[in-house]
């Protein structure tokens, strides 16, 4: 009875449908950008419009440009070891607020669980033709195991599980693919290592520091995956090379 | 009914000393070959790193950062290299160890700036309740050599030593030479 149940879960899930926008995110053309908002279920669908569309453009301004601030503090004695990451994420409220006044949805797709939105900036420029498909979230994709690289962008894989809400989730694991991909570009590393050795043994001290402060612009999540079985996020953020500054060594 | 009271009380003690084993460890045959092995390459410095964590997140970002230490490592041992061969070359001979980074047997300290290193392969591999996750960090040699260049830069007491005798451009050019004959 156990494994028709579990059976039966698992076929639910690896059936489930998402927008085909949402999984790979088409490209734009030059001058436009496109994202995606993801909410739950709302009783009132012009709540689930509103908390969409923000996602959306909240997502766009973080594409124009975003600053990201990340700090991991490891200190070891041996026994323990404590490990502190820092993530901070500040976009520009002008771009937000220009986005929020300047966009159109221009497609938007409702399944059992989640309201999906795309949405384009300017609003003004052709719109952008999608297919509005759903589709199964399918095998695991290469990216997620060996991510890409080549000479006109870096990217960047971010990686959460047994999230409550998918849109934390995705939220989170957009933000971490952004982050991964800043260690990529650059990355101040401070490592201090003492051996204290007595007749019988060894103890090792280590203190080791990764940081970076940098400005990137037009960085967007271009891919996601979602694993059924063992509910973990995936998302791949992508960068053109020499869009980016460096802000203020620590 | 004795004895199956007697296992009804086994039971929970089975339970409790299966517990008392701490983490689970991978199996040899879950880790992926190229953390045992790391690739080698010419160009590039290759080191693996893994982390065990409850979150799938935070094991993803400590094994990244071990393999990315990992590499800062080697290249400060790299960096030294070059800047040592560097100094006897040009002439200032014995003067370089008292400039030198610190560094010893019993402390290492590194501090770089690495630029382009990415994450070339990665596998996150479930452990009862944890993750494990496997990293191996990539690391372009021309990076190195610039970031070697730019340290130079830097480096003014250690610089001002040799630019008597040899010009910076010289000094590039003695990098590269070490950087062929690496290759």
């Amino acid at each position: 009875m156990k494994k028709i149940i579990l059976i039966l879960i698992l076929t639910s899930s690896v059936f489930a449908q998402i927008p085909g926008w949402f999984k790979n995110l088409p490209t734009a053309p030059p001058g436009v950008y496109l994202a995606t908002g993801i909410t739950g279920k709302y009783f009132n669908q012009e709540n689930a419009r509103i908390i969409g569309v923000h996602r959306a453009v909240k997502s766009i301004a973080k594409q124009k440009s975003v600053d990201l601030i990340f700090e991991l503090s490891t200190k070891s004695d041996g026994r323990y070891i404590i490990g502190r990451p820092d993530f901070e994420e500040i976009y520009e409220g002008v771009f937000y607020n220009d986005i929020l006044e300047n966009h159109k949805v221009i497609d938007s797709a409702f399944t059992q669980k989640n309201c999906f939105y795309l949405i384009q900036y300017p609003a003004k420029s052709k719109s952008v033709n999608v297919q509005n498909d759903l589709v199964a979230w399918g095998q695991k994709p290469s990216w997620i195991n060996s991510p890409p690289a080549d000479s006109e962008y870096h990217y960047g894989v971010g990686a959460v599980a047994r999230y409550m809400r998918t849109t934390r989730g995705w939220q989170d694991s957009d933000a971490l693919s952004r982050f991964n991909l800043g260690k990529n570009i650059f990355l101040e590393v401070e490592n201090i290592r003492e051996e204290i050795r007595t007749n019988n043994y060894t103890i090792t001290n280590t203190f080791s520091e990764q940081f970076y402060n940098l400005t990137i612009r037009n960085c967007h999540v271009t891919k996601r995956w979602y694993d059924v079985t063992t509910d973990q996020y995936y998302s791949l953020s992508r960068h053109p090379k020499n869009s980016f500054s460096v802000n203020r060594s620590q | 009914m004795r004895k199956f009271l007697v296992v009804l009380m086994l039971v929970p003690l089975a339970l409790f000393l299966m517990n008392c084993g701490g983490k689970p460890k991978a199996k040899m045959n879950d880790i992926p070959d190229w953390y045992l092995n790391p690739p080698q390459a010419e160009d590039a410095i290759l080191e693996a790193g893994d982390a065990v964590k409850h979150s799938m997140g935070l094991a993803k970002e400590a094994a990244d950062a071990r393999a990315r230490d990992a590499i800062a490592r080697t290249i400060e041992v790299k960096v030294n290299s070059m800047f040592k061969n560097f100094m006897q070359e040009s002439g200032v001979g014995e003067e370089a160890e008292a400039l030198e980074f610190t560094s010893s047997v019993s402390k290492q300290i590194t501090a770089n700036v690495l630029r382009g290193c990415r994450i070339a392969k990665r596998d996150m591999r479930p452990e009862g309740n944890m993750y494990h996750a496997y990293s191996l960090a990539q690391y372009d040699l021309n990076s190195l050599v610039q970031e070697t260049l730019n340290a130079a830069r830097k480096q003014k007491a250690l610089y001002n030593e040799a630019k008597a005798n040899l010009s910076f451009q010289e000094l590039e050019k003695e990098i590269q030479k070490l950087e062929n004959l690496e290759n």
